[in-house]
């Protein structure tokens, strides 16, 4: 990871010599990816939350094959759409570490498993009391603790003579819901409201305290889907695969216990996919540019990105490790690549504005 | 394709500018050149407090290892800003200044830190203890604790929690887990576990003493050899030196935002305020978090500024990215100093709190204390509003966007979409 980073080099920009060109439509790149994407997503991810927390009631109450069976595929779907917004990375979900709180993942250090093992331990009924996780440490209020409750202690939980230990883990599983599907209204509330971050974009171009105008708006979109792929590359598919078969990490892959890493994965190229190809969108300013070759070699690019995604025909933490599959895992992220370095580069370009740092650059 | 051709005509056109932009990668250079000095001078008196105190072990030969190891941090800590961008660094840094470490690896540790990992097969594997490692059903002779073996266990593994090397490691020896969670007092260990004979505790006190002294003469041969790349002629020098120099501006910009952003305001500060965990501090065992952050900020200033204060108080300095950016827009010129200033600022205050004795590090970050919190975070706020200037900085002399260096899409494009 740190090996593809210190490889970079910057280029002169050729939109600082290109003053022919009309300035692009950042205004209406902004409605359209606000209304197209954003919205969408964070209402989906509402709904799902909503979902979690009474199919986890469910299962607390009644605790059975069956609704553990119930409570896993809420879960899922909740990822699913967690995962959907993931790329997402301007607005309210930018602020008070709530990427953090909705998913906490990598956990390098395992910082975030101790938490998780002394909480369950400790069996403090004040954590899972009403708005008990506020104001804790992100490893116990998001879902990758949900997970670990779920997929390590839910056949515990359902058999016939539960110990106390394994209502407490339902209990905090049930209060992780909660928390986390008041924190996803709460981040759709904060656009669609009046006065609300989606009105702060739509008037970005006369200036107000969140953006200077609306080139500022379309380059945390760019942000956004430059990111978004870094982190597939970076986080989700190297890591896992480590450097060669034997080096390969299967515990590594996100989301590992519900074996929905691709899923997650193939969540985020659709949103990329869409933050590219929506109507006005980065491919669109493209076209608009003079540049619809590049336009068009992009879309092919992604559409052969997702395809690829949807190939492999096994969980990421099964195609590790296994030398046909793991080949197709290893295509995908030079696809991605691709992708990434011609987004962050010549698209930007054209479009005329500049990537920046994102939380990638670093370690 | 069309964006290299600009780029060249571009430097053909203004060579005047060029020039400019060549005496600031110089003072880069020339700085880079007495940080890694300085760091290595002060790791050379680490060493000779780190032998006073096997020969003669006691609290006091302890106590001045550590003071000598906390002087070794502030120009290493100053020189963090030149790993982004410059790849002989970047690959060279790991084998230094790895963290966090799964201490384990190394010593014996309390119960508090768990038998496993889920990550790391060799969380407890205990090199000083154990002549014969068995991890995982292989077998790893470690009888002779020298230079060689603490390399090869170094991110063994491809666990980059194995931190056999570097000051953390020396740190923890020196050190000790720290395990007053988030109430005051750093590590502990006693001088009595590198004593002789029965006055030895946490056993093996002969083979500690053998890591403490491999570790650190190995973090001076990777210093040197770090003095050497950037002495004339050097690789990282030379690296800078035929490259064209707006790349070299990118490097310099690259290792100033990296640092801001993503490692210090992301990796070291935020993770461990939204887990309000104390072992989430760059300098655990020590509790010298604060001035590892500080010092780290101060970096950034140097390579803007173009302005280094040496341990000795002899000042390095010559044409700046500050006059380059002063020439073209003095607005943003004021703006970035000013910046580099308040994010200096937010750091002193963690600083003196900490050093005064008042709150530490591990501390602020705690769950519900909120005065801490808010300290920690106003310095993440910030470092990201310092970023954003930092972004402006290369917007204004048109570096442009990233891009990875020979790749396909850029020599042609045309094999991304067969």
């Amino acid at each position: 990871m740190r090996v593809a980073f210190v490889s970079i080099i910057f280029c002169v920009a050729v939109v600082a010599t290109s003053p022919v060109r009309a300035q692009p439509d950042y205004r209406l790149l902004n409605q359209s990816l606000t209304d197209g994407v954003v919205l969408p997503a964070y209402m989906g991810m509402a709904n799902a939350m909503t979902d979690l927390v009474k199919t986890t009631q469910t299962f607390c109450t009644t605790p059975t094959s069956a609704t553990l069976a119930d409570a896993k595929g809420a879960y899922r779907t909740a990822m699913a759409a967690w995962q959907r917004a993931q790329p997402i990375a301007i607005g309210p979900v930018t602020l008070g570490g709530r990427v953090s709180r909705i998913q906490f993942w990598p956990d390098k250090r395992g910082t975030a498993a101790r938490q998780i093992r002394r909480a369950l331990k400790a069996q403090d009924p004040a954590l899972v009391a009403a708005g008990g996780l506020r104001g804790r440490s992100v490893a116990l209020q998001n879902l990758t603790a949900y997970e670990r409750i779920i997929f390590d202690h839910g056949e515990k939980i359902a058999s016939t003579s539960p110990a106390a230990r394994d209502r407490y883990a339902c209990a905090l599983a049930l209060a992780i819901a909660r928390f986390q599907a008041t924190l996803a209204a709460q981040i759709r509330d904060d656009w669609t409201k009046p006065g609300g971050f989606r009105d702060k974009v739509m008037t970005a171009a006369d200036g107000n305290e969140n953006f200077a105008d609306a080139k500022e708006a379309s380059t945390q979109f760019l942000k956004s889907l430059v990111g978004g792929l870094d982190a597939v590359i970076l986080v989700k598919l190297s890591r896992p695969l480590g450097k060669s078969l034997d080096g390969a990490r299967p515990k590594r892959a996100e989301s590992w216990r519900s074996r929905h890493s691709l899923d997650n994965i193939r969540a985020n190229l659709k949103t990329a996919q869409a933050l590219y190809e929506s109507p006005g969108g980065f491919g669109d300013l493209l076209t608009a540019n003079g540049a619809g070759p590049l336009d068009d070699g992009l879309r092919k690019s992604f559409k052969e990105a997702v395809a690829l995604a949807q190939t492999i025909d096994r969980p990421l933490y099964d195609a590790v490790t296994d030398p046909v599959a793991r080949k197709q895992v290893e295509t995908l992220r030079e696809q991605l690549k691709d992708l990434h370095l011609l987004i962050a580069g010549p698209v930007a370009s054209e479009v005329g504005l500049v990537a920046g740092f994102n939380a990638m650059d670093g370690d | 394709m069309r964006w290299l051709v600009v780029a060249a005509a571009l430097s053909l056109a203004a060579p005047a500018q060029a020039a400019d932009k060549n005496a600031v990668l110089k003072t880069y250079s020339d700085i880079a050149l007495a940080i890694y000095e300085d760091s290595l001078t002060t790791a050379r008196q680490m060493q000779t407090s780190i032998n006073k105190f096997l020969k003669q072990p006691s609290a006091e030969t302890q106590e001045a290892a550590k003071q000598a190891w906390l002087a070794a941090r502030v120009p290493y800590q100053q020189s963090e800003v030149y790993r982004f961008g410059n790849t002989i660094v970047d690959d060279w840094e790991g084998k230094v200044n790895a963290w966090p470490l799964d201490e384990g690896l190394i010593d014996y540790v309390d119960a508090s830190y768990g038998k496993d990992s889920e990550e790391n097969s060799f969380y407890t594997a205990n090199v000083i203890a154990n002549p014969v490692l068995l991890v995982s059903g292989k077998k790893t002779d470690a009888s002779v604790i020298d230079a060689k073996l603490i390399r090869s266990l170094h991110e063994i593994d491809d666990v980059e929690a194995n931190v056999a090397t570097g000051y953390h490691a020396v740190e923890f020896l020196l050190w000790g887990q720290d395990l007053n969670g988030t109430e005051p007092g750093a590590g502990a260990r006693p001088w009595t576990d590198f004593a002789r004979g029965k006055d030895c505790t946490g056993g093996n006190c002969q083979r500690r003493g053998e890591y403490l002294q491999a570790a650190t003469s190995l973090l001076i041969a990777d210093l040197e050899e770090m003095v050497a790349n950037w002495k004339a002629g050097g690789a990282a020098r030379k690296a800078l030196e035929d490259g064209q120099p707006t790349q070299g501006l990118a490097v310099m910009l690259k290792g100033m935002g990296s640092l801001s952003y993503g490692e210090l305001a992301g990796e070291r500060m935020k993770l461990g305020l939204l887990l309000h965990d104390p072992e989430e501090e760059h300098d655990c065992f020590s509790d010298n978090t604060h001035n590892s952050h500080y010092f780290n900020q101060v970096g950034i200033r140097n390579v803007y500024l173009g302005r280094y204060k040496r341990i000795s108080g002899d000042v390095v300095d010559g044409t700046s990215l500050s006059d380059l950016i002063k020439a073209k827009t003095p607005d943003l010129d004021t703006e970035m100093r000013g910046k580099l200033e308040a994010a200096l600022g937010t750091l002193d205050v963690i600083r003196q709190s900490a050093e005064n004795g008042k709150m530490s590090y591990d501390q602020m970050i705690g769950e519900g204390n909120a005065s801490g919190n808010k300290m920690v975070q106003n310095a993440i706020d910030a470092l990201l509003d310092q970023t954003k200037s930092i972004e402006k900085v290369i917007a204004a002399l048109d570096i442009g966007s990233l891009e990875f260096e020979g790749s396909d899409s850029l020599d042609n494009p045309s094999a991304v979409f067969k």
